[in-house]
């Protein structure tokens, strides 16, 4: 799902829900405004009906009847009298307004108060007796309304005002509030996998984005810390198994020269001595890879022909996998110059051959080898026939001591430092290695360096 | 051949003395630098094998000395760091090789020899075995007045197997000394290359001067020493 930056996510919602607020209380306060004005006027209608209707009943006694254009003293301006009822008798006074009462307002009962709807304003009517007569009273409700509506103008006219200046103090205050979680963000971001000394800066504040930096840190700190482990680790065990290494190799040399006689010990000397050849190669590779890791593989870079150099591999490989009856094909461009350190580059390429070789078929494979420039690179395609390696081992092979099953099951030799060994090797040198493709048709190798500047 | 060996390891320079001597080489073994420092400064040596880490003067110190004295005794460097900036440092300071640790006694002789002979001169610079002569100047094999043809690896090959006559060198020995590169499991890099340099040497009518020592390795040896 997209979602939009959290700044306008925030920005958005708060708008929305201030202006629910806000035309909340304009009803409630229209309302009560409304309700507080209509209750004056109710009790204006009682208080004023009083002596209206003691002086009616006095005029009565003296047998004047209420009466349309009736003058009456005690009236105050603006009360209107509607009709006046007495002994079952109605008497018109107000012929337009009484005209608008419903059967069911004229029938209503003394003390009630309502609201009727006329041309151009609205009334409220009270329904007031003073024992003998009823008297159905009203009060215009014009300025009233006239009161609601310039509180509804006033109201309209702020709201602008209000929004934008929300909106700019929402913008404001959501960019201070989303500006350290986009820093953290960017800093989590720049962790490539390799540099692990990224840290969040944390100014020690205990909110939730605090918490989130402290957390990140210290998943780094102890990342770093484990990775550092290991790394040392093993270098420090590279170099404290060496010596007992270096004295069993001496003493099994040693007694492989006395044991002439015996050749039963002697192939068992000599077998022990492959093993101490294989712990020690394994050794100086988990040494090179540490000081890669590390970042602190030290080349002795020098230009060297690239070409030749495939050239001299491929001889050996080519002696002794067509020993097997197998096939050696090349394609080397000539005279292409890289700088590299020899040794290390040697092992890069031999590993990459050793593989095509070992992983080939048991009898008729093929190797074909080729070497050639592709813009700033010398570009090493190695391939070889044999079983495709399985879609879910392409990602770990480079992987240290990873190993195939099936190449665990074919009992192929081999520590499974040599891919790993392979790319730590073209990294060093700015290049890097890949599995191009693994298919029925070959699994092909590629391994580039840059060229030799001329 | 004078030898000044410096190494603090006892168990490693106790085999590597025994070794050498049995090789026919005269050593003088120190395990202190200062002690090293003093024999390299008196004695008269054909070569030197200084260790980098000692107690007291290192070997590079030593290496640093015998050279500002204008002595040209070979020297190669060894040491178990491994460590490029060591090799560059030795060689810079003017060492003729350099050893990683561990290394095998074979591979001590036989560059122990190539330093000696480099110094030496055109004198050293052919080996001979029966009637088969190697001339290590102009890189050229003779057997029995027939010049024999060989590829570089194959000439790295029979020289190392000249120089230990009667050892047998294992496969490892063997494709670490002439292969720069590493051990590689499951190899017969060295069985191949043997074959080619064995029917190049022993022609048909001759008497073979290889032998194949089953689940070993190699050696070299001429028909009338060859043990019966």
């Amino acid at each position: 799902m997209k979602r939009p930056k959290f700044r306008f996510q925030l920005m958005s919602w708060t708008l929305l829900l201030t202006a629910i607020a806000v035309a909340a209380s304009f009803l409630v306060s229209a309302h009560s405004l409304k309700k507080s004005f209509t209750d004056e006027i109710d009790e204006r209608l009682h208080r004023e009906s009083k002596p209206v209707l003691a002086e009616l009943k006095s005029l009565q006694q003296g047998g004047v009847q209420p009466k349309r254009g009736i003058e009456l003293e005690t009236r105050p301006t603006g009360l209107q009298i509607l009709r006046v009822q007495q002994n079952g008798k109605a008497h018109r006074v107000q012929y337009a307004l009484d005209d608008m009462l419903s059967e069911k307002q004229r029938a209503a009962s003394v003390g009630s108060e309502f609201t009727i709807r006329g041309k151009n304003e609205k009334w409220r009517v009270a329904v007031i007796s003073d024992g003998d007569q009823t008297g159905w009273f009203a009060r215009s409700l014009s300025e009233t309304d006239e009161e609601i509506a310039k509180m509804t103008k006033r109201y309209l006219r702020t709201m602008p005002l209000v929004v934008v200046f929300l909106l700019g103090s929402i913008w404001w205050v959501s960019g201070r509030m989303s500006r350290p979680v986009r820093e953290l963000a960017k800093t989590m971001e720049s962790f490539d996998g390799m540099n692990l000394s990224i840290r969040a800066q944390d100014d020690g504040v205990a909110d939730e984005l605090g918490r989130v930096t402290r957390s990140w840190n210290r998943l780094m700190d102890q990342l770093e810390g484990s990775f550092r482990q290991a790394r040392r680790f093993s270098a420090d065990a590279s170099h404290e198994l060496k010596t007992p290494l270096a004295a069993l190799q001496g003493r099994l040399e040693t007694a492989l020269r006395k044991s002439e006689a015996d050749n039963e010990v002697r192939v068992e000397l000599a077998g022990a001595l492959e093993r101490v050849a294989e712990i020690r190669s394994t050794l100086d590779g988990l040494l090179l890879l540490s000081r890669a890791d590390a970042g602190k593989l030290s080349l002795q870079t020098s230009p060297l022909d690239f070409s030749a150099l495939v050239a001299e591999c491929l001889e050996d490989t080519s002696a002794e996998f067509e020993a097997e009856d197998g096939k050696v094909s090349a394609n080397v461009t000539p005279n292409i110059f890289i700088s590299a350190d020899r040794r290390l580059l040697l092992t890069a390429i031999t590993n990459l051959l050793s593989n095509a070789q070992k992983y080939n078929l048991p009898e008729g494979g093929t190797i074909s080898c080729s070497l050639e420039p592709v813009e700033n690179s010398a570009v090493l395609s190695v391939t070889n026939t044999g079983l495709p390696i399985p879609e879910q081992d392409r990602e770990r092979i480079f992987e240290r001591f990873y190993r195939t099953k099936s190449s665990r099951e074919q009992g192929a030799d081999g520590q499974g430092l040599g891919l790993s060994l392979t790319a730590a090797i073209a990294t060093a040198h700015d290049g890097m290695v890949w599995l191009e493709k693994s298919d029925e048709s070959g699994t092909e190798f590629r391994f580039s360096l840059p060229l030799a500047e001329k | 051949m004078k030898i000044l060996f410096l190494e603090d390891d006892r168990e490693i320079g106790d085999f590597v003395v025994r070794g050498l001597k049995e090789e026919g080489f005269t050593v003088d073994w120190c395990i202190d630098g200062n002690e090293g420092s003093n024999l390299a400064a008196d004695g008269q040596y054909d070569a030197m094998v200084l260790d980098i880490m000692v107690p007291g003067r290192d070997g590079l110190g030593i290496l640093k000395q015998v050279r500002s004295r204008k002595n040209t005794t070979p020297v190669i460097i060894t040491t178990a760091r491994g460590e490029i900036e060591d090799r560059i440092e030795g060689l810079n300071l003017g060492a003729d090789d350099y050893l990683p640790k561990p290394y095998y006694l074979a591979e001590l002789v036989a560059r122990l020899r190539a330093v000696w002979r480099r110094s030496a001169g055109d004198g050293m610079s052919q080996l001979a075995m029966a009637d088969l002569t190697v001339n290590l100047m102009t890189r050229e094999a003779v057997r029995g007045g027939r010049m024999i043809d060989l590829s570089p690896k194959e000439f790295a090959l029979l020289v190392y197997f000249m120089e230990s006559p009667g050892r047998v060198l294992t496969r490892t020995q063997i494709i670490e000394h002439v292969w720069e590169y590493q051990f590689n499991p499951g190899t017969n890099l060295v069985d191949v290359y043997v074959r080619k340099l064995r029917t190049k040497i022993d022609a048909p009518q001759e008497a073979s001067l290889f032998e194949t020592v089953r689940g070993v390795g190699y050696r070299m040896v001429a028909p009338d020493d060859s043990p019966t």
